[in-house]
């Protein structure tokens, strides 16, 4: 009789447990997904003011996205166990608004509008192959698509950076002498790093989903 | 009005001392020792920092309220973008033994960036000339050390250049605030 009774509590305590972690599970991905959201937003709207040397962005969506950011996984008293994933999570993501905000300064110095002419076929393929990529994240965080998807979309990404990369460099001749006297187009330059550094980025997340 | 001032002026205040905080976490990325041991630690503090810097910009936002191209706004999201973007160098160098070799600019860089911010969160209308002749100044040792060492030890030069440039950023979004 006791032992019975002590089963049923201890079972009790495990659901219990596996309902609370259920909910926060739940809970942050409803969070991620609002604030990939915002991101892919900003991203596709800050390429359109450097590809046009138009006014910037605003910074408004992207600046509440970041205070959602579920910094309760950090917080003691969350389980360990789930903390290191959770916690990976929420850096990668504040990384990948970090480059949003460094490729949003790099459009507001508006570089060499000739070049980015040359450019404007890559770089418009390899944004919308973000958006894709955004769009997929957001859907393997709510668990409604497949990591093949994934797979395939960063396949994709891979080939259009690859593809900018390559007709920048038969464009303009990138060596740091040519840099360091026409420092105009440092901007250019570090631009198209930082679209690599955000391929990378995308690429962990969809890696850790996987 | 001056109730709308007053709140204004304090939270800018927050808004320059959160920014203060924020360049002061991402140099301690470069200059500790312990970061790639204790990284999730240091990100954690940056997050936070960047935490506290957009929690003050989202309080401006309402008291501003309508956001023309040249408000305050624009010029403050300005100004905190540029400082973000000197944190990119800590994603992009594997080899830290080259940050000592630009140690002490880096440590002058930070102490005048913290003094300008700490500067404007008590007098946010001081003008700003000497500051921005300082951070001038540490620019150039910075660009000197660049152009002697790491031009030459460094396996990507290119982005040094970079920091160097998102620096110059920093200083156009002063000069646009004063």
């Amino acid at each position: 009789m006791m032992g019975f009774a002590a089963g049923g509590l201890l079972a009790l305590i495990a659901w219990l447990v596996w309902r609370a972690t259920r909910r926060s599970t739940r809970r942050f991905r409803r969070v991620i997904g609002a604030i990939l959201a915002g991101q892919q937003a900003y991203f596709v709207a800050l390429v359109q003011p450097f590809m046009t040397s138009t006014d910037g962005v605003s910074n408004d969506a992207l600046e509440r996205g970041w205070l959602m950011l579920p910094e309760w996984v950090a917080e003691r008293g969350f389980s360990r166990h789930f903390q290191l994933g959770y916690t990976f999570f929420v850096e990668k993501l504040a990384q990948v608004g970090d480059t949003l905000f460094t490729l949003h300064v790099l459009a507001r110095r508006q570089p060499d509008a000739a070049a980015i002419q040359l450019l404007s076929p890559e770089l418009l393929a390899y944004t919308d192959q973000v958006n894709t990529v955004f769009t997929v994240l957001q859907a393997l965080i709510l668990q409604t698509e497949s990591a093949a998807v994934g797979e395939a979309a960063l396949a994709q990404l891979a080939d259009c950076l690859q593809a900018l990369e390559e007709k920048f460099r038969h464009t303009l001749p990138v060596n740091l002498e040519w840099l360091e006297h026409a420092r105009d187009n440092v901007c250019l330059v570090n631009f198209l790093y930082t679209l690599e550094d955000l391929y990378w980025q995308l690429r962990r997340l969809m890696q850790a989903l996987a | 009005m001056l109730f709308r001032q007053l709140r204004r002026r304090r939270q800018l205040k927050q808004f320059y001392c959160a920014l203060a905080a924020l360049q002061r976490n991402i140099f301690a990325c470069y200059l500790e020792e312990d970061y790639p041991e204790a990284r999730h630690a240091y990100e954690t503090r940056l997050r936070r920092a960047h935490h506290a810097v957009f929690a003050a910009m989202q309080v401006l936002r309402r008291i501003e309220g309508v956001v023309t191209h040249h408000s305050i706004i624009n010029k403050l999201a300005r100004l905190y973008e540029a400082v973000i973007a000197l944190g990119q160098l800590r994603l992009r160098v594997s080899d830290r033994a080259l940050f000592t070799v630009w140690r002490q600019e880096l440590l002058a860089m930070t102490d005048v960036l913290g003094k300008i911010f700490q500067q404007r969160s008590c007098a946010p209308y001081v003008d700003m000339q000497s500051d921005l002749q300082a951070l001038q100044y540490v620019k150039e040792n910075l660009e000197d050390v660049y152009h002697g060492a790491l031009r030459i030890t460094a396996p990507e030069p290119l982005i040094f250049l970079f920091f160097i440039e998102d620096l110059t950023a920093v200083s156009d979004a002063l000069t646009v605030l004063a």
